[in-house]
């Protein structure tokens, strides 16, 4: 037993200086790789929390169509199946009749919701700016 | 130097270099879950607001259809005057008493139908020789959506003004069915900056069909986006009926001539006067999301089918 281990002791046997600096470096590097992604994606994933938090904020104003930004105009067109041929159709006489058609453009205000990116989220209701 | 150097990488006395190339290893592939991870989530947000466009697009024209069509009233006025002239010839006993022989010797019948939609100017028709002549089938002109769809459930150009117009209830109509097209011009505001996105992007086909019922059915889908994704939205809008009818009978004249020692000739003219009227107007009795791409074909909504509010 203590020939075993005195014949170990005195092994000069074992890894080279440049071995275990190679294997430093390449360790070294993994982790600064590591390291490097994980904060990247952490501040993507930040950046993201945020986009979606006001995208999502902005979008209850959407469906509340609390603030409005844009005006504009809709029209609503009858269309020929076969031809796909559009041709202008007024939805209701809200008063007497005219003989002359009133335009059949409807008035709308827009509420827009560009927070992310350049996609923009776009719901509108009838009406007209006060 | 040269064969140290060999030996040494030759050498199978130590695990550091396979250590690390093992831990690089796993650096790198956990590093690229991370990220990949990561991106998969940012991805999700721009899918997002895609996903709602077309929802927003949908709905916005689904509420702007039912805001203008939902309780608006259309009055069709049905008339149908028939004036009939009637000769009458009385044979009177003077000799034995009052004893009279009236025998009709002649009766004309000429009609005028008149119908009138709202408050554009009533279409009439007159038959000269009622029920024999045949009328001209007059229509209406520049109707609007509504107008158009009552005037279809009740009339159409080969029985307008005619007995069968007269008959025809708007309970029991033809099908109708059409696209309407929600087109938008953009915004009119003068700052380009903050307008609104392609405004072709926001075009919604709508289309309908009315049941002979008169049940109006709106299927809504968004026009296709990059992703090629639709979102389709169907609309009921059940109708209020209301028909009614009155008849009236008058004597316009009454004219004895012709008088000889047995007896004289009585004209006399009557009118009767057949008014029908026929009320309708829609209602918003449901909105559902379409599911399958061969569901958006129009098939009609059930009675009493939930209001769905949820975004997609």
């Amino acid at each position: 037993m203590m020939k075993k281990l005195k014949s170990r002791l005195r092994n000069q046997k074992g890894e080279s200086i440049a071995e275990v600096l190679v294997a430093v470096l390449l360790s070294a590097v993994g982790l600064m790789m590591l390291a490097t992604m994980i904060s990247a994606t952490s501040k993507m994933v930040i950046r993201s929390k945020t986009l979606t938090k006001e995208y999502v904020e902005q979008n209850n104003l959407l469906v509340e169509k609390g603030s409005s930004t844009r005006t504009g105009t809709v029209e609503i067109k009858l269309v020929d199946p076969l031809t796909d041929i559009e041709t202008d159709i007024k939805l209701y006489d809200d008063g007497n009749y005219e003989e002359e058609s009133a335009s059949t453009a409807i008035p709308v205000l827009y509420y827009i919701n560009n927070k992310i990116g350049n996609v923009s989220v776009t719901s509108y209701k009838k009406g007209s700016a006060s | 130097m040269k064969r140290k150097t060999h030996s040494v990488l030759r050498s199978r006395s130590g695990a550091s270099i396979t250590f690390a190339l093992l831990l690089f290893l796993v650096c790198a592939v956990v590093g690229a879950l991370v990220l990949t991870a990561g991106s998969a989530a940012a991805g999700r947000v721009s899918n997002l607001a895609q996903s709602d466009q077309r929802y927003y697009n949908v709905t916005s024209a689904a509420g702007l259809l039912a805001d203008e069509l939902s309780g608006k009233k259309v009055t069709i006025v049905r008339t149908r005057e028939i004036t009939t002239k009637t000769v009458t010839e009385y044979k009177v006993n003077l000799a034995g008493g009052a004893a009279v022989n009236a025998n009709k010797i002649a009766e004309t019948s000429s009609a005028r139908y008149t119908t009138k939609l709202n408050e554009r100017p009533e279409v009439p028709t007159e038959l000269a020789d009622y029920p024999t002549d045949t009328n001209d089938g007059a229509v209406f002109t520049d109707l609007t959506f509504l107008d158009t769809i009552a005037v279809k459930l009740l009339l159409d150009d080969a029985n307008f003004n005619t007995d069968e117009a007269m008959n025809q209830s708007m309970k029991n109509g033809p099908e109708q069915k059409g696209v309407l097209r929600v087109l938008h011009a953009g915004s009119t505001d003068a700052d380009p900056n903050v307008g609104v996105a392609d405004p072709s992007s926001l075009s919604v086909d709508c289309l309908y069909v009315v049941q002979p019922d008169g049940t109006i059915i709106l299927t809504l889908t968004n026009s296709t986006d990059k992703s090629g994704e639709t979102y389709s939205l169907r609309i009921k809008l059940s109708p209020s009926i209301n028909e009614t009818e009155s008849e009236t009978t008058e004597t316009l004249s009454s004219n004895r001539d012709s008088y000889t020692d047995s007896g004289f000739h009585e004209t006399v003219t009557t009118r009767t006067t057949l008014t029908k009227t026929a009320e309708i107007s829609w209602t918003v009795s449901g909105v559902e999301k379409v599911v399958s791409a061969a569901d958006a074909s129009a098939q009609p909504v059930e009675t009493g089918t939930p209001i769905e509010t949820d975004s997609p």
